[in-house]
């Protein structure tokens, strides 16, 4: 007993205890290094083919030295997700991580079908990140997978900043995985993604961008290496990179219809958060301009709205005041005037020109969003948060709640300002 | 030896703080939704008062243990009996800390984690800072507390960039009920009153000042509802998926990027934090471990504890049941009786035998002052007979303290 004592004496346990963490991390340094086991996937396409299989196309990180690294394509089919993603582990030789995945695309096809799948496969298993940017494309899945890292690799242009720009300045929202949840599991299910085209026609407001190997291969063995530029001539291909703005909108995470850039701007135009924005204006006679053709840019903008009830239907009224910078001035004959720094600012006729244009395309933009029952504007959120008893009452009154858009009366107060 | 009040202060800040800033947030939200911030603020509030009483009877112990304070005016028996009862709550708390404590290893800072690698360094270490003493830990907990407070306060700038305040609107839209029944499920979560008496006898009450327990609840109080904010105003009703709110408000991705690797520091240091948690509820559990079963060894007691640590969370890596089992109604009840009433019932016994005593204090004095009139008139009539012969009454001494039984180092201090 004295020995045993002795032994685990406080002052020899330290020495034990040394020991036992020796024993323990000794184990692992015959381990090999994560790099070896794990692929890293920094992109992620996916889409159902038409033979109901799914298509994935992942962009992998494959360390070279320390320093430097390549990204490759590799796709493959399968029932399902798991099964696709099986098969690219299988043809890489390594566990598929995609705890550094930023983009998360799917195709038309598999949006229309039912986005939530793939999203709660990632998110749930996987470990994608909620902060990665989700894109809804149109066109070949691998095609897209490639334009990632052409874009990357030969122009320095990251897709996730590219998407990023349009959440500043188009959609006025977080267009990433985390945003889509919110509005799948919100009251109305509705949820947003911005489109991207990758077309073989010619578009000129697309990137162009030649891409390696042909597209659609049926093998889920097949692979494609799109990390190089150049090379075979006869197998490159020529494909356009297109993100013109154009929104796609999902209900219950399906996708039933599009938004355009040119009515974007209008809804932005009663959200709180975006200032960013261009107007035209045709054919404008006053002192200062003949026939000319306006394009006016939207510098700074304040907006407040007034939440009441008319004979129990909801009534919003917006008041907005712009601030309109001159941008470019298109006239068919001489602009002389413009040598005189006061007809820089934009007179009574341009504003009285733009206010009406503005209320014009305002009612247009937002009967269509009535009509397909499509609350970008959260009037539910902003009528359920702040009148809520009232709200829910209006509720009650309708047959169907999901068409509570339909009878909210919309009322515009618009004020312009020169900036310059 | 014993800690001092300003530790004491700190400690209790580490205790109000302790369940309410990682997976709490989450799962009050799946009951409460946008009010679940009331819930935990309710809640707070009458863990700070019932705080209060725990330490007037702290105070009123002055160096007994709980044990011979509540002996002394129940009996044995029921002093064992509550004693048994407050020890059960930082055994729970002990549960809900290391597992929240591996998961929050094995999800957010690593892809592999075997259950062994994280429970033996932490139950080497959380049990040798329960050997060296509670003034130990007090002082580690001194060290760390403004880094803490300072590290959570950048995390909620962080998260307050994206916050969307009208989410919190309508306030209590589903009425008060879901915010009791959140109270009601989640009762294992809060709580310090009970198990803040089995450290009678530990803290030193010399300079005491009030306003230091005040100072560091409002702290605990403001801080947690700020996080909690923060939380559910950035994940909106997403939050009830978010398990880790300290660390996942970190992650939000509008906010200033610039902060982002300063943040992952700084939930590292929240990780440290939980650690102290784990020492905290560790030296109070072996200390009612010692008082239930009478230990004289303190190494012995730290034992039992390095052997339920490891047990639990090798049980908690190979079931799903011990996440399950603090949600067990019988795990409330247990909260609810050692966390709540038991402390109210010694807090009444504490302030009856203090009226009673100052009822008996003030008839002593009585009773003295009668003997001295007595007296004086006694000498008055001797001067009176000119007599030279001195006398007194019989002074009253105060009972003399009896020493405490040796029930090992936390149960001595």
């Amino acid at each position: 007993m004295q020995k045993f004592k002795k032994i685990f004496s406080p002052r020899k346990m330290i020495i034990w205890v040394s020991i036992l963490v020796l024993v323990i991390s000794f184990q692992y340094t015959n381990q090999p290094a994560q790099s070896q086991t794990q692929a890293i996937v920094t992109a992620l396409a996916v889409d159902q083919t038409e033979d109901n299989l799914i298509e994935v196309s992942t962009v992998v990180l494959t360390p070279l030295t320390a320093s430097s690294s390549k990204r490759k394509v590799y796709t493959a089919k399968g029932l399902d997700i798991t099964n696709a993603i099986n098969h690219i582990s299988l043809q890489v030789g390594k566990q598929i991580g995609f705890g550094q995945c930023d983009i998360m695309a799917m195709g038309d096809k598999l949006c229309e079908e039912n986005a939530l799948k793939a999203l709660d496969y990632l998110t749930r298993t996987k470990r994608v990140g909620r902060n990665a940017v989700l894109i809804n494309f149109s066109g070949d899945v691998e095609n897209f997978a490639s334009c990632i890292v052409q874009l990357n690799d030969n122009m320095s242009l990251n897709v996730a900043e590219i998407i990023n720009f349009n959440r500043e300045y188009i959609v006025a929202t977080e267009t990433n995985i985390e945003s889509f949840f919110k509005g799948y599991y919100g009251d109305l299910g509705l949820s947003i993604m911005p489109k991207i085209k990758i077309s073989e026609n010619e578009d000129v407001n697309g990137i162009k961008l030649n891409l390696e190997g042909d597209s659609g291969e049926e093998s889920a063995s097949n692979s494609s290496d799109s990390a190089t530029s150049g090379g075979d001539s006869s197998k490159s291909k020529e494909v356009y990179f297109v993100n013109d703005g154009t929104t796609s909108i999902f209900r219950e995470g399906k996708k039933f219809t599009e938004i355009k850039p040119s009515e974007i701007k209008y809804i932005n135009l009663l959200q709180p958060d975006n200032v960013l924005g261009t107007f035209v204006l045709e054919n404008v006679n006053s002192n200062t301009f003949k026939d000319a053709r306006l394009v006016l840019d939207l510098t700074n903008k304040e907006m407040e709205y007034k939440l009441s009830f008319k004979d129990g239907k909801p009534t919003i009224k917006y008041d907005i005041e712009l601030y309109i910078l001159i941008d470019e001035i298109i006239e068919s004959g001489k602009t002389e005037n413009l040598l005189h720094t006061e007809n820089w600012f934009v007179d009574d006729s341009v504003i009285n020109g733009l206010t009406n244009k503005i209320v014009e395309n305002l009612e247009v933009v937002v009967s269509k969003l009535q009509d397909e029952n499509i609350d970008m504007i959260e009037v539910y959120d902003k009528f359920y948060k702040f009148k809520n008893k009232k709200f829910t009452k209006y509720l009650n009154s309708l047959e169907n709640k999901e068409d509570f858009l339909k009878d909210v009366e919309f009322e515009y107060k618009i004020k312009i300002h020169s900036s310059y | 030896m014993r800690m001092s009040y300003r530790q004491a202060s700190i400690i209790i800040f580490y205790m109000l703080v302790a369940f309410k800033v990682l997976s709490l947030p989450s799962l009050v939200y799946q009951t409460c939704k946008n009010d679940g911030y009331l819930a935990v603020l309710i809640m707070m509030v009458v863990d700070a008062i019932l705080l209060w009483g725990s330490l007037k009877v702290l105070k009123q112990a002055k160096d007994k243990n709980i044990y011979d304070y509540v002996k002394q005016y129940t009996g044995s028996v029921i002093a064992k009996i509550f004693v048994i009862a407050l020890t059960l709550i930082p055994l729970i708390h002990l549960g809900i800390k290391t597992k929240g404590l591996e998961w929050f290893l094995v999800k957010n800072l690593y892809t592999q984690f075997e259950w062994f690698q994280f429970a033996i360094p932490v139950s080497l270490v959380t049990c040798y800072m329960i050997y060296k003493g509670i003034r130990n830990i007090g002082r580690v907990s001194e060290f760390f507390v403004w880094i803490i407070v300072i590290g959570v306060t950048i995390i909620i700038i962080k998260g307050f960039g994206a916050v969307d305040w009208s989410f919190f609107l309508p306030v209590l839209s589903k009425g008060i009920k879901p915010i009791f029944k959140a109270i009601y499920d989640y009762l294992a979560w809060f709580g310090i009153g009970g198990e803040l008496l089995l450290f009678a006898g530990c803290i030193d009450f010399k300079n005491e000042k009030k306003s230091r327990v005040f100072f560091y609840s409002a702290l605990a109080i403001i801080l947690v509802q700020l996080v909690l904010w923060s939380f559910y105003g950035a994940y909106g009703i997403m939050a009830s998926t978010h398990n880790f709110a300290i660390s996942d408000i970190s992650q939000i991705s509008n906010a200033n990027i610039a902060l982002d690797e300063l943040s992952w520091l700084i939930v590292s240091v929240w990780a440290v934090a939980q650690i102290l948690h784990i020492a905290i509820y560790g030296y109070l559990f072996c200390r009612g471990l010692q008082l239930i079963f009478n230990i004289k060894n303190d190494t012995v007691a730290t034992l039992i504890l390095f052997l339920i640590l490891i047990l639990w969370i090798f049980w908690g890596e190979h079931t799903i049941a011990l996440e399950k089992l603090f949600l067990h109604k019988s795990i409330v009840w247990i909260m609810i009786v050692a966390q709540y009433i038991i402390p109210i019932i010694i807090f009444a016994i504490s302030f009856i035998k203090k009226k009673d005593k100052k009822q008996s204090d003030a008839q002593s004095a009585k009773s003295q002052n009668i003997i001295q009139s007595t007296q004086n008139e006694g000498d008055k009539a001797s001067n009176a007979d000119k007599s030279s012969n001195l006398g007194g009454g019989k002074q009253i001494k105060p009972k003399s303290k009896q020493p405490n039984k040796s029930r090992g180092k936390y149960a001595k201090v």
